[in-house]
């Protein structure tokens, strides 16, 4: 067990990796009564299409991780969720494009609890008819998500975006690809993501790491798991063009919301995506943010309000940046966007806005080392993506400004679309 | 430690080794009114939106970029009869900072220019202060509304709650917001100051005596005899279905009960486990019957609206649904009533809800709200006792509780059209 201290944080944490492959990791949070626990796998709603070590390659219905995600909890023995109350545990789980994660919750006793998390999800127990039953309670989940603007805005801004890749699809998939499913893409899809290889188990915990170590490890070394080619995702040819530059579709709101959506190239070097996605932090919060004193003016002018904002991502193969807002003047904020960008790309970075935002992302670092679920998620995150915690703590304190400023030179805003989301008329 | 710092004002410290952080949250107390509500929303947005001495979004950012990213925002809650207003902030501890820098000195004279000197001149509000945070707020309000779920809560509460706290939004109400002029707020403003019961909650890793003192020196309020209620009962009166229809995919489902049961009633703990039971769980009926068993919805929950004596219970569902949706959840809440709950649900539901109570000490805005809690309704109740409440409850009380509730409105909001996908 390798133990990793960080005194300038005041933070510790234990890690291994198992004679079976899974990593697993225990944070130690002294003085706390409660524990979060969590077990992931890399395969989310982008692996649709994947490909083994010998060449074999698998086809998936789209959302088919969600869907997988919903019938792990399911055995012939036991229902998982009521065992989990049972403990006095809070069970959950979550899907994204790029993992699906369990975990839960106690400021009770964990071993049990532990325990029942390791078993329900390397095992897969079921049959044709709960597969049908779920059905039903997955469309009721879409239709939920396709009544909200917001999410139907962004969704309908990747639909606009990409031909191929799997973010034209919602992480759930559709009402027909959920409806198509099967028992059998179930079942290999679990057979090819979810072996102890392929996962990671993090523990953060006030109780002591070591004995949270041997929970683990006796109940791993009590199973057998049959040796796998361990399926990757495969990526797909996404052209550089989007499908659509302009969509407007109608919902029963007050206020019509606007996206600007930029599709941007993937990144293929985990640390040089990470970074990328630091520096144009810096551009984004110094440009479209109220450190910007224009911004007081597009508020003023009611060319945007409290709902705007932006975001990007990149992963290997694919990027993105956005932003939008509510508002009735939809094409002066198109062209607020276009026009600020313009003076973005071709503007330095000032040294006083700068050391501005590295004061503030320090203090939003030391925060989130309070949040439990954060330090997991964020652990697994950047595990998944080859880099070590602190790591990007250090990379956000180091950075220079000059670094800062080369990120614009890469960042190539020619393909875009436009998504509305309109009042219905009449 | 709990300490008055003016008459009707009281600060209370607590000291925690567990977080990186120290939050102050101060919380302005009065009466629930459709027209205070308003002007209080829109007042908790000017506030911290800009300041006499930092008097643009720039220069708030500043300030707050020098502490270190600390944070600061306003909201409004209701506790019944009572509105409140808080405005929290957060900072890191000194710990982890490594320059000579007095930030605790500098975060309070900030947190007091926020409070003490707003953006006003000639005792009246800066124009644009307020009618951009009008806008916004207004915006706020409209945007709750476009989210069906939501919508279908509010309008559920508004027929419950009829000529009752209840049916009061706690961002208030458009036509009012509309009326509002820059004059109304300056009275708004000083009311609360002067008017307002206040209760200040700190907690974090400090000096404690010095920390105090420091507060006790940069906030100044000035006395005042401030008595307001808080929790009631919503009245036990039949409204009926009521129904609208959306476009929209999912029909959306609210549906209000009265419990009979307050906040401080020695029924409460009861009436906590009767929710956990009935649907606040994953082992809940609502749960298991609706969802898992006939895969009606997604989601379905019961919620204790507790100062207002209420149980919300909502879902979303198929159109087609609805009739038997509505069957299902009646008969969960009959059987129930005839005791038809066994001795492993309870004490699941119990441990679950410890383990919150636990869990609560452990994370720093659940230690604020439950003390923020015991400071409302004025009672010393430290989380072991309740911890004890609630384990010590049996299914008699559990039953007695169900036979208590009564349905006072439901209100569906049913998806007109079906051409999505």
């Amino acid at each position: 067990m390798n133990k990793v201290v960080s005194n300038k944080y005041q933070e510790c944490y234990y890690e291994t990796t198992l004679d079976n492959g899974l990593k697993v990791v225990i944070w130690h949070k002294e003085g706390y009564e409660k524990s979060f626990a969590i077990m992931a796998t890399p395969m989310g709603a982008f692996d649709v299409s994947q490909i083994d070590s010998k060449g074999n390659e698998f086809e998936y219905h789209s959302g088919v991780a969600h869907f997988l995600e919903h019938k792990m909890f399911e055995s012939r023995h036991r229902d998982v969720m009521e065992d989990f109350s049972r403990m006095g545990a809070n069970v959950n789980a979550t899907t994204t494009y790029d993992m699906t994660c369990y975990y839960f919750q106690t400021s009770h006793d964990l071993k049990e609890p532990l325990n029942l998390l390791l078993d329900f999800t390397q095992s897969l127990d079921i049959n044709e008819k709960s597969v049908e039953k779920e059905k039903g309670i997955i469309i009721q989940e879409l239709n939920m998500y396709q009544q909200m603007s917001d999410f139907r805005l962004v969704r309908e801004s990747f639909a606009a975006l990409y031909h191929e890749h799997p973010l034209k699809n919602d992480v759930g998939g559709t009402i027909q690809s959920v409806t198509e499913t099967t028992l059998d893409e179930l079942k290999r899809c679990f057979n090819n993501n979810y072996h102890p290889h392929s996962m990671i188990c993090v523990v953060v915990t006030g109780k002591d790491p070591e004995e949270v170590m041997k929970i683990i490890e006796e109940n791993q070394s009590k199973k057998k798991f049959a040796s796998i080619n361990t399926a990757k995702r495969k990526y797909v040819h996404e052209p550089k063009e989007v499908v659509k530059d302009h969509v407007s579709f109608e919902m029963d709101i007050n206020r019509p919301k606007v996206n600007l959506a930029f599709k941007l190239d993937g990144i293929a070097d985990p640390k040089e995506r990470c970074r990328t996605e630091i520096y144009l932090r810096f551009y984004f919060d110094a440009w479209f943010s109220s450190i910007n004193d224009e911004y007081q003016k597009w508020l003023d002018q009611k060319i945007i309000n409290d709902f705007f904002g932006y975001e990007f991502d990149f992963g290997e193969d694919y990027g993105y940046c956005m932003l939008y807002s509510e508002t009735d003047k939809t094409e002066e904020f198109k062209q607020l966007v276009f026009d600020q960008l313009n003076r973005m790309k071709n503007t330095p970075l000032k040294k006083e806005v700068f050391d501005q935002l590295k004061r503030r992302y320090y203090g939003e670092n030391i925060r989130e080392l309070n949040d439990f679920e954060g330090i997991a998620i964020t652990y697994i995150r950047n595990y998944f993506n080859q880099l070590s915690y602190f790591e990007i703590y250090d990379l956000i304190e180091n950075v220079t400004l000059e670094e800062v400023q080369k990120v614009m030179d890469k960042l190539d805003l020619s393909h875009f679309s436009f998504i509305e989301c309109l009042p219905f008329r009449g | 430690m709990i300490k008055t710092i003016a008459e009707g004002v009281s600060l209370n410290y607590i000291q925690s080794k567990k977080f990186k952080d120290i939050c102050i949250s101060i919380n302005f107390i009065n009466k629930n009114e459709e027209k205070k509500a308003t002007e209080r929303s829109l007042l908790a947005m000017m506030l911290v939106d800009r300041c006499a001495r930092y008097d643009t979004k720039k220069k708030m950012n500043e300030v707050c970029d020098h502490l270190y990213g600390c944070t600061l925002g306003s909201r409004t809650v209701t506790y019944g009869k009572a509105h409140c207003v808080e405005i929290r902030s957060k900072i890191i501890n000194p710990l982890y900072i490594h320059e000579n820098h007095n930030i605790l000195n500098d975060w309070l004279n900030f947190i007091s220019d926020i409070l003490f000197q707003p953006l006003m001149k000639h005792e009246s509000f800066d124009a644009d202060l307020f009618q951009e945070n009008k806008n916004i707020l207004m915006s706020k309000i409209k945007r709750k509304e476009d989210d069906a779920q939501s919508y279908t809560i509010m309008k559920a509460f508004e027929i419950a709650g009829k000529d009752q706290p209840l049916s009061i939004r706690v961002r208030g109400s458009k036509e009012l917001l509309e009326q509002l002029q820059a004059e109304d707020m300056v009275s708004c403003y000083h009311s609360m100051m002067k008017e307002d019961q206040i209760e200040i909650i700190v907690c974090g890793d400090l000096d404690e005596n010095a920390f105090v003192k420091l507060i006790t020196q940069k906030l100044s309020f000035s006395d005042r005899k401030a008595c307001y209620e808080t929790y009631y009962l919503l009245k036990s009166q039949e409204c009926g279905i009521s129904r609208e229809e959306k476009n929209q995919p999912q029909t959306n489902i609210a549906m209000v009960y009265a419990t009979n049961v307050t906040v401080k009633d020695a029924d409460y703990p009861a009436l906590k486990v009767a929710n956990g039971i009935l649907g606040q769980l994953p082992s809940s009926y609502l749960f298991q019957v609706v969802r898992e068993q006939n895969s009606l919805c997604y989601s379905i929950s019961s919620n204790l609206i507790s100062y207002d004596g209420a149980c919300l219970i909502s879902t979303g569902i198929e159109e087609e649904n609805i009739d038997k949706t509505l069957r299902l959840i009646q008969e969960q809440i009959q059987r129930c009533k005839q005791g038809d709950i066994s001795d492993e649900l309870l004490e699941t539901t119990k441990k679950m809800l410890v383990g919150a109570l636990m869990n609560s000490l452990d994370e720093m805005s659940s230690i604020i709200g439950y003390q923020l809690g015991n400071s409302i309704l004025k009672r010393k109740y430290p989380i072991e006792e309740n911890i004890q409440a609630v384990s010590a409850v049996t299914k008699d009380d559990v039953v007695r509780v169900f036979q208590k509730m009564t349905h006072v409105a439901t209100f569906i909001c049913a998806s007109k059209e079906k051409d999505y996908e």
